[in-house]
């Protein structure tokens, strides 16, 4: 038995087989964000009230940061959730700031009517702003610490439990390790 | 040649060289984005993406040139946003180096290793000397390469003396190779000296031991299917040989008929429609899988029949499509003939719309049972509603009527025929009210993923907005109770919310179904639905709608 | 009893050894039929089957893709979670698969039978029974690991992802085939690919075969070759057909996007290349044995491996989807068929192991080695490629994209270096090349090429890879022409034949070695229009108002308006687009964008002009939606991007010189 070969062979085709087995714990589309940690990309947004909203603004406060479209069906679902929370904890040092993406105005409007939102909303036009943001997948929600350092990242829809919870590590300043994933659309 | 000729003077016509024109900005544009990845496609890149995304980022890029940033500045934003990710070629930094070094190394390695195997190769050569050999044999070697015929090398042959044959087929096909070569003027006259004697050498040393070994052995050599057909054209040796041939081919053409045949009857025997994705086709003729691979017990599939029947038919009044195709399947996976199950089956494909299908299902039915009364219902009403075909409408249900007891059944077929053939008096009239011209046709379909929300209370508004205001009130509104999915509708002038205006010019189209009734009040998780081409003119037909929003 | 039969009989030989000869050529039988038995099985089943529905789409789509709209039903029947806009599916692969499995298997049944025909006629003389009964061993182990495979295709076809259960739920409101996948081009381009996908694994299970049963002589070699270029050709030709699909229909004005999946279609097709060249060297000198077992290994491992990535979508693919179990299963299969044949090449080495011996290092023995050093190389770069953001991530953590700028830069200088050998190696000498051979066949091409490079450099290209490129290219084709008619000459000389009685009298007696000089013809054909499109594309993305014009290249572009109609199937929009060549008219060219009710954006049709010199590709990318007077467009112009698909028919004609029969009618 020529074992030497045989030994080779294994060498060869184990870790090969190990590494697309491999493949298969990981979602292709995923993309990790190098933010996490980071000091947010700083923007100014027009809101759909007309005002000017600059993050610099609100420094010193938890930013709740959250891209969305009208024709993403996980933004519908997390839409209460974040209404409801908004409304319980709005008094609390903390700012939700949607940034409607990739939509138009009419679509946008009907959306946050039909929900009944009532925190600020802006529509990034350009898609700078989301750029900034390296948002692949919406819904996208970044936490943003009184420091103004990202501290957290959730690519698909939220729930209330989640949103309070994350807010309050961002509020503490504790930066998750890993990004938090949910059902998810593709951007266009 | 002629391609080379065609391309040097395609190149020669070219003007002014192979220069793009467009400007530096949108050349290096192009090279940034060509550089970046798509985030939200499956492997394209910015510059090639037609995606929103991407567009976006190349009006990005552009800004961030015009602003005077470097390429390299543009690509670290983008990689600082997306992480190396985003870049389609991988940084020739930290782990990524490798794979762009590995394929040289595994090039130059090789070329390296073959190199040096080939050289031990070379010198193993040189340490064995030809020895001498008998001249007579070098002469036959000679003379027989000479001629014109080809030494084909038989790997099919086989015995003692097989790779003797070969060596010689292959050595001589070499020498009239070298022979052509030289002749050809690829060989010099030294190289050719050189090389000829050597294989010669090796060729008798190959006739030498051919000569040595049993001369019998030749026929041990398996001829060649053709080599043999033109022996026995030019000698006809074998007299036998013939005849037997043409028994072997009979008894061939006999086994694939019957081959044929019996894999015509296994087959049909053994089909068997799907039940589930789990379930396998080679059906219990083949391994004893029971019906629609729900059952492993063959005895219980007869009594089945009867529940799965029912079930269909109480899935089919819940109007549970899914459920009740799923039994009717069932059913004809274990009887295929069943005539309840087919017209069932033709029903529901009526409601979708696919009256071909649907017909197809009601002849399978009648086929079996030509006075199944529901399958004759059912092929009338379709020739009748769907197809126009009204004569043959008349016809079935006719049939239907003769069937049919007195009772209420019967009346409303009677009627039904009565209507019909009042339509054939006049299909003038019938035809028009077809293509009104100020009358609004579709039909509403609900979103397979919305299914499970439908409520049998439900009562659906089909709502005409004018294009031009979108306030105010509808400029029409149908409203119809407990409507059956998919439906097709129909929308005039009578239902206008206010007489007087006009009905026409551009409108949109929505529907909405309601779950308690009102049409004032929008309770939440009612289903909604637009039409995609909203605005649409009066008089449009087709004007389809599928309800896919849930409020 | 060797080693090789108690293997054979683990593997439930046993009735081959045990029963004899005519009873393990009949299980061999069975075990065929069974194959094909299933295939036409599926088959009839789907006609059977699909009558509910196919005639409602044959109407709309036409009958001849009824079938791909079938498996698209019951994709979008079943919603994976990617939902089901995929182009061209596996399952509409394993659908013609499962076809030509059926041609195959009625082909090997004929063949199978003619076969035992003729051992029948052979049976009473019993002096040839022995040498018979080996020759027939390894047939039916070839034949028994091929039908194997077969099974287990079809029972993954079967039991896993099975493209027949869309009538579980018929298609209420089913969205018909992606629009881009109805052209006749998709009918011939996947079955192709599949027939050489599918074909590999003939090779390979006579390579098996020959490494179970200890056979190792040149009889596999004689068997696999064929089998080898069959599917080697098919493969080519499907690449490219998928190449030219892309082009004419995706819009984007490329061909080949360096995708995974087009790397997992393209891979095989490196080391089955290099077998054909190699096997030459084992024919004459009975030594590469292991290399060469090891390439049809290789081939036939890296098509499972595509099958792998298709189906598991662990790589992100324009013809990936979502995982599942059937990804996992592929996986398992691939590691058991690397383990094993690698394992049983390993345990059989020291038989295989020959005398090697060359003449010189300066030989076609060398060269042809060189060849497949290079291919290797190529293969390795891609496939490192391919998986290295899996490797990247599992050993670094560091998620990176490997794409089209990268393949392009790392693999141009291995396809150059394969292009001179491409020139040198069919010319060198066998054995022993002197320098007197080199300079006498090498001078003149040289010097050739070299005015061409001068030429090329003077008046057109400047920049040095595609010059190098082009001055390697002209070096093959002067090679290629040059040794024609110095052999034409001496045909001339010898028989006195005329210039074209001699090409074919040439032809027929060696059609291995100019059937394969056709190729690299072909082969050279397409590498130009490779280096002309990718070195000097131009593209331009203009939005115009009507009336407004654009210059690219030789070409004026005036945009005269948009145009809305309702097709049976789609609306669409098309762009009125002037085109002048250097002034002169050439007609109106109009791109359009296609709006299909199913889909949620548009499909775009490009509009292409082609010549030899080069093409132009227009692209309607948008318009302004209210007054319609205003357009975006993307305009290529790709110089001699034509000369790929010629080079893909010179391919074509080039196989057929070689493998065509006619040379033994001439003895």
């Amino acid at each position: 038995m020529p074992w030497r070969r045989i030994l080779l062979t294994l060498a060869v085709i184990l870790p090969l087989v190990g590494v697309l087995a491999f493949g298969f714990s990981r979602d292709p589309r995923y993309i990790a964000s190098p933010l996490i940690g980071r000091p947010a990309p700083p923007f100014t947004v027009t809101l759909f009230d007309g005002k000017k909203l600059s993050l610099a603004d609100l420094r010193g406060k938890v930013v709740f940061l959250n891209f969305w479209a009208s024709w993403c069906p996980p933004c519908r679902a997390e839409a209460r959730d974040l209404e409801a929370v908004w409304q319980r904890y709005r008094d609390k040092n903390i700012v939700f700031l949607g940034i409607d993406i990739q939509d138009t105005e009419k679509e946008a409007f009907a959306f946050l009517k039909e929900f009944q939102i009532t925190y600020p909303n802006g529509r990034d036009a350009s898609g700078k702003i989301s750029i900034d943001y390296g948002v692949w997948g919406i819904p996208e929600t970044f936490f943003i610490d009184p420091e103004g350092r990202i501290t957290y990242k959730h690519v698909g829809g939220l729930e209330y439990p989640i949103i309070v919870a994350k807010l309050d590590e961002a509020r503490r300043g504790l930066i998750s390790a890993k990004e938090g994933k949910g059902a998810y659309q593709s951007i266009r | 040649m002629p391609s080379l000729v065609i391309l040097v003077l395609s190149l020669l016509v070219l003007p002014t060289g192979l220069q793009a024109q467009p400007t530096d900005l949108e050349e290096q544009l192009r090279a940034i984005s060509k550089e970046l990845r798509c985030p939200v496609c499956q492997n394209l890149s910015v510059a090639d993406s037609p995606s929103e995304m991407a567009q976006q980022m190349r009006a990005l890029v552009l800004k961030q040139l015009k602003e005077g940033k470097s390429p390299e500045q543009i690509k670290a934003y983008f990689v600082s946003k997306y992480g190396e990710w985003i870049l389609l070629s991988p940084t020739t930094k930290g782990f990524s180096l490798l794979v762009w070094i590995l394929p040289f190394i595994a090039l130059t390695g090789g070329i390296i290793f073959v190199l040096l195997v080939a050289r031990r190769w070379v010198q193993r050569k040189g340490e064995s000397r030809p020895s001498e050999v008998d001249p007579a044999l070098i002469q036959r070697v000679q003379q027989d390469v000479s001629t014109e015929r080809v030494w084909e090398i038989d790997p099919e042959i086989e015995g003692p003396r097989a790779h003797l044959l070969n060596e010689q087929a292959r050595l001589y096909t070499e020498l009239q190779e070298l022979e052509f070569d030289y002749q050809a003027g690829r060989l010099s006259e030294s190289d050719y000296q050189d090389l000829r004697p050597r294989y010669e050498a090796q060729a008798a040393k190959v006739l030498r031991e051919l000569d040595s070994s049993p001369a019998e052995a030749m026929s041990k050599k398996r001829p060649h299917r053709a080599e043999r057909q033109a022996k026995d054209a030019g000698q006809a040796q074998n007299g036998k040989a013939p005849s037997r041939r043409g028994w072997i081919f009979a008894a061939t053409g006999a086994f694939l008929l019957v081959f044929g045949v019996t894999l015509g009857i296994f087959l049909s025997k053994s089909l068997r429609p799907r039940g589930s994705e789990q379930d396998s086709i080679t059906g219990d003729f083949l391994t004893g899988t029971g019906p629609g691979g729900l059952s492993a017990d063959p005895g219980m599939r007869r009594a089945d029949l009867q529940s799965l029947l029912t079930q269909g038919h109480a899935a089919f009044e819940r109007q549970d499509w899914s459920q009740a195709i799923d039994a009717f399947k069932k059913v004809l996976a274990i009887d295929s003939d069943r005539p309840e199950a087919h017209t069932y089956m033709g029903l529901i494909l009526t409601q979708a719309g696919h009256v071909d299908g649907a017909l197809l299902a009601f002849n399978r039915a009648l086929s079996t049972n030509p006075e199944y009364p529901l399958a004759l219902w059912g092929k009338g009403m379709v020739l009748y509603r769907d197809k126009g075909d009204l004569s043959g409408a008349r016809q079935n249900l006719q049939k239907l009527v003769s069937l049919l007891p007195s009772g209420k059944e019967r009346f409303e077929v009677q009627k039904t025929i009565d209507e019909l053939t009042n339509r054939q008096a006049t299909p003038a009239k019938s035809k028009q009210s077809v293509t009104n011209p100020s009358r609004i046709e579709g039909t509403i379909s609900v979103d397979s993923k919305l299914k499970a929300k439908l409520d049998s209370g439900d009562a659906l508004f089909i709502i005409v907005r004018s294009a031009n205001s979108a306030k105010g009130p509808p400029l029409a509104v149908k409203k119809i109770d407990r409507p059956v999915f998919p439906l097709s509708y129909s929308l005039g002038p009578e239902n206008m919310m206010m007489s007087g205006r006009p009905f026409g010019g551009k409108v949109n189209v929505s529907v909405r179904l309601d779950r308690d009734g009102n049409a004032l009040t929008r309770e939440p998780g009612s289903l909604m639905g637009t039409y995609e081409k909203n605005p649409v003119e009066i008089g449009t037909q087709g004007v389809d709608i599928i309800l896919d929003q849930v409020l | 009893m060797g080693l090789g039969e108690k293997a054979a009989l683990s593997l439930g030989f046993k009735a081959a050894m045990g029963l004899g000869e005519k009873a393990a050529r009949v299980i061999a039988l069975i075990v065929n039929i069974e194959a094909a038995a299933l295939v036409v099985y599926e088959l009839l089943y789907v006609l059977y089957q699909v009558t509910y529905v196919s005639e409602h789409y044959a109407i709309f789509f036409g009958a001849v893709f009824t079938m791909a709209v079938l498996m698209h039903i019951e994709e979008t029947l079943r919603k994976g979670p990617e939902g089901s806009r995929t182009f061209f599916t596996v399952k509409l692969l394993l659908l013609s698969s499962s076809m030509l499995a059926a041609l195959f298997a009625a082909f090997y049944i004929r063949t199978h039978i003619l076969r035992l025909e003729e051992e029948v006629g052979l049976l009473n003389q019993t002096d040839i029974a022995v040498g018979l009964m080996s020759l027939a061993s390894l047939c039916i182990a070839g034949w028994f690991i091929w039908g194997r495979i077969l099974v287990f295709f079809l029972i993954l076809l079967n039991f896993n992802s099975n493209p027949f259960t869309m009538l579980a739920s018929p298609p209420l409101d089913g969205n018909g085939l992606n629009p881009q996948l109805q052209t006749p081009l998709m009918v011939i381009h996947p079955p192709l690919l599949y027939i050489g996908y599918v074909g590999f694994s003939i090779p390979f299970a006579f390579a098996i075969a020959a490494l179970l049963s200890g056979r190792l002589n040149d009889v596999w070699i004689h068997r696999t070759r064929r089998w080898t270029i069959f599917s080697w050709f098919f493969l080519g030709i499907g690449i490219l057909l998928g190449a030219y699909w892309a082009y004419i229909e995706l819009g984007w004005g490329g061909y080949w996007a360096w995708d995974p999946v087009e790397n997992a279609a393209f891979m095989p097709w490196l080391p089955a290349t290099a077998f054909l060249h190699s096997v030459q060297v084992q024919e004459r000198k009975q030594m590469l044995k292991v290399w060469n077992l090891s390439l049809i290994i290789i081939a036939f491992s890296l098509t499972i491996f595509g099958t792998f990535l298709t189906r598991s979508g662990i790589l992100s693919s324009i013809h990936a989807f979502s995982s599942g179990p059937v990804g996992i299963i592929f996986l398992a299969f691939l590691a058991f068929i690397l383990l094993t044949s690698f394992g049983l090449l390993a345990w059989r080495s020291k038989q295989l192991r020959g005398q090697p011996e060359l003449d010189s290092l300066v030989s076609r023995e060398s060269a042809f080695l060189l060849n497949n050093v290079v291919l290797v190389s190529a293969l390795f770069t891609i496939f490192l490629g391919t998986i290295f953001p899996l490797i990247s991530e599992a050993v670094a953590g560091v998620q990176v994209s490997v794409g089209a700028p990268y393949f392009n830069s790392v693999t141009v200088p291995l396809f150059l270096l394969l292009v001179f050998l491409m020139g040198v190696g069919p010319m060198i000498a066998w054995k022993k090349a002197s320098w007197d051979n080199l300079r006498r066949n090498f001078l003149w091409p040289t010097v050739a090429s070299f005015v061409v490079a001068l030429f090329l450099f003077i008046w057109l290209v400047r920049d040095f890879l595609p010059l190098l490129g082009f001055t390697l290219l002209s070096f093959v084709v002067f090679t290629i022409l040059f040794d024609t008619t110095l052999a034409v000459r001496a045909r001339h000389r010898i028989a006195g034949e005329g210039v074209f009685s001699a090409l074919v009298t040439l032809a027929r007696r060696n059609q291995r070695r100019y059937g394969g000089l056709i190729v690299h013809l072909g082969v050279v054909l397409i590498f130009l229009g490779i280096a002309g499109s990718m070195s000097y594309s131009i593209e331009r993305e203009v939005t115009l108002q009507i009336g407004e014009g654009l210059s690219i290249g030789r070409y004026h572009i005036q945009f005269e308006g948009l145009k809305r109609s309702q097709q049976p199937t789609h609306s669409r929009v098309e762009g009125a687009f002037r085109v002048f060549n250097e002034g002169h008219e050439i007609g109106v060219l109009s791109p359009a964008l296609k709006f299909f009710p199913n889909q949620k954006s548009p499909v775009g049709r490009a509009v292409y002009r082609s010549t030899f010199i080069e093409d132009l590709y227009i692209i309607l990318s948008g318009f302004s939606e209210v007054e319609q007077n205003q357009a975006t467009l993307k305009v290529l112009v790709r110089p001699l991007l034509a000369w790929i698909w010629i080079g893909g028919f010179v391919i074509f004609l080039g196989t057929i010189v070689a493998v065509l029969p006619g040379r033994r009618k001439l003895a």
